[in-house]
């Protein structure tokens, strides 16, 4: 399996993991910013992941 | 041997021609196979016959046979609209001929017959003794055990540059309204007739040689006659997509074709265009989720920032309930003696000094009497 494929389900659990815990309520609030923080960049990543271009191909013209 | 007798080639071979001539004079339903077959430019179409040894390659028999073009303009139409196919190669067949000899062309069979339907039969059966083959070896499930890349972005793809397929596929892939970009490679192969097997197998072994290149093989090619997509159902190409080391996604005719390489492949589409959708709609459900997991991320913040605000509006009325302020405005006196809070009349005596407090003030008292309830 290739780096980014890799990277990418990686960051996708990690991100269902975090969302789990932003949305249980016993989950303590100086904890909730820093996980909101580690969210939005798991999902920047995860989207750029998908709209990356590989550069060791020639693209479809 | 005496050498009294001599005669010349003519001859013998005339001697030839009457006694085959004489002896065989029906015509003959034989079946053979195809081994070569050439349509001449006047219309007459030219084959080799030949005959196997039960389970072996070699060939045991084997003669030429022509149809002549005035039967041929009725046979050929008929066979092919029956069969599906036409006249090729390595196919077999049943067919009605007359012998022939002659001195300068030697023997031949001329056909005056074809039955087409022996030839669906013979392929069907065929067919089928692949499936099965490959069912035993445990072929079927191979490929499609691999897991399919998360974001399958470097494709492999065998098809035909000319073939309108392909094109179909680079214009739907490239032209996606998502604006999600793919890398195409392209191994070029032939993609029907009897070449087509040994073209695509040659050409997966140069994506095989580049494997970490790429994440998927797209096997494609445009519909066609039952003909032209006969060679995917090959044994040997089945084999070679089993077991591919990438998932291996075939799109290959239209609706109703189903080949043996459907079978095999990780995954396999009705056509190049829905091989392209395929492609897309793994990035775009992807993208999607993503969607979908930051709107959760925001609602669930949402709903904490609301729950903790609630929590303090609560916290807030009940400070405000509980204060004994609150009670002086509704009329009520609190009584504090030495500075601490009377709550009990048996803490006061007679003759002690307190302190009223009511709205808008304190007043300092003197005990004179007091009365317990109880008594």
């Amino acid at each position: 399996m290739k780096k980014s494929d890799i990277d990418y389900r990686t960051a996708l659990e990690e991100l269902q993991k975090i969302v789990e815990k932003i949305e249980d309520p016993n989950t303590d609030l100086r904890d909730i910013s820093k996980y909101v923080k580690r969210a939005n960049e798991l999902i920047k990543r995860c989207r750029e992941l998908l709209r990356e271009i590989e550069d060791n191909l020639p693209k479809i013209t | 041997m005496v050498k009294d007798k001599i005669i010349t080639l003519s001859d013998l071979q005339n001697e030839i021609k009457d006694s085959i001539e004489q002896r065989f004079t029906d015509r003959y339903w034989i079946t053979a196979e195809i081994s070569e077959i050439k349509n001449h430019y006047a219309g007459h179409c030219y084959m080799d016959l030949i005959d196997r040894k039960e389970g072996e390659d070699s060939v045991s028999a084997k003669a030429q046979a022509i149809i002549w073009a005035n039967s041929y303009r009725i046979i050929r139409p008929f066979f092919e609209t029956t069969a599906g196919q036409p006249l090729s190669k390595g196919m077999h067949v049943l067919l009605c001929v007359q012998v022939q000899f002659s001195s300068l062309y030697g023997l031949s069979l001329v056909v005056t017959d074809i039955d087409p339907t022996f030839s669906i039969g013979e392929q069907e059966l065929k067919r089928q003794q692949t499936i099965k083959r490959l069912k035993d070896e445990g072929m079927l499930n191979m490929n499609s055990s691999l897991p399919l890349p998360a974001l399958p972005k470097r494709i492999a793809v065998i098809s035909s540059e000319q073939a309108a397929g392909y094109r179909d596929f680079i214009k739907q892939l490239q032209g996606n309204e998502f604006g999600f970009r793919f890398c195409i490679e392209l191994f070029q192969a032939p993609m029907q007739g009897a070449d087509a097997p040994e073209g695509i197998i040659s050409a997966m072994d140069r994506v095989a040689a580049r494997v970490d290149d790429f994440d998927l093989l797209c096997i494609l090619r445009g519909g066609g006659s039952a003909h032209d997509l006969a060679c995917f159902d090959d044994y040997d190409l089945a084999v070679n997509i089993a077991q591919f080391p990438l998932p291996v996604i075939v799109g290959v005719g239209h609706d109703h074709d189903y080949h043996i390489a459907d079978m095999v492949a990780h995954t396999s589409v009705k056509t190049p265009t829905a091989l392209a959708d395929f492609l897309i709609d793994i990035f775009a459900s992807e993208e999607q989720q993503l969607l979908y997991i930051s709107r959760r991320v925001s609602m669930a913040l949402q709903n904490r920032i609301t729950e903790e605000k609630s929590k303090l509006q609560i916290l807030e009325h009940r400070i405000i309930a509980g204060s004994p302020f609150a009670l002086l405005e509704r009329g009520y006196a609190l009584l504090h003696k030495n500075g601490k809070r009377v709550t009990d009349i048996d803490e006061i005596l007679v003759g002690d000094e307190v302190d009223a407090f009511l709205k808008g003030g304190k007043l300092k008292c003197i005990v004179k009497s007091k009365e317990n309830e109880k008594e």
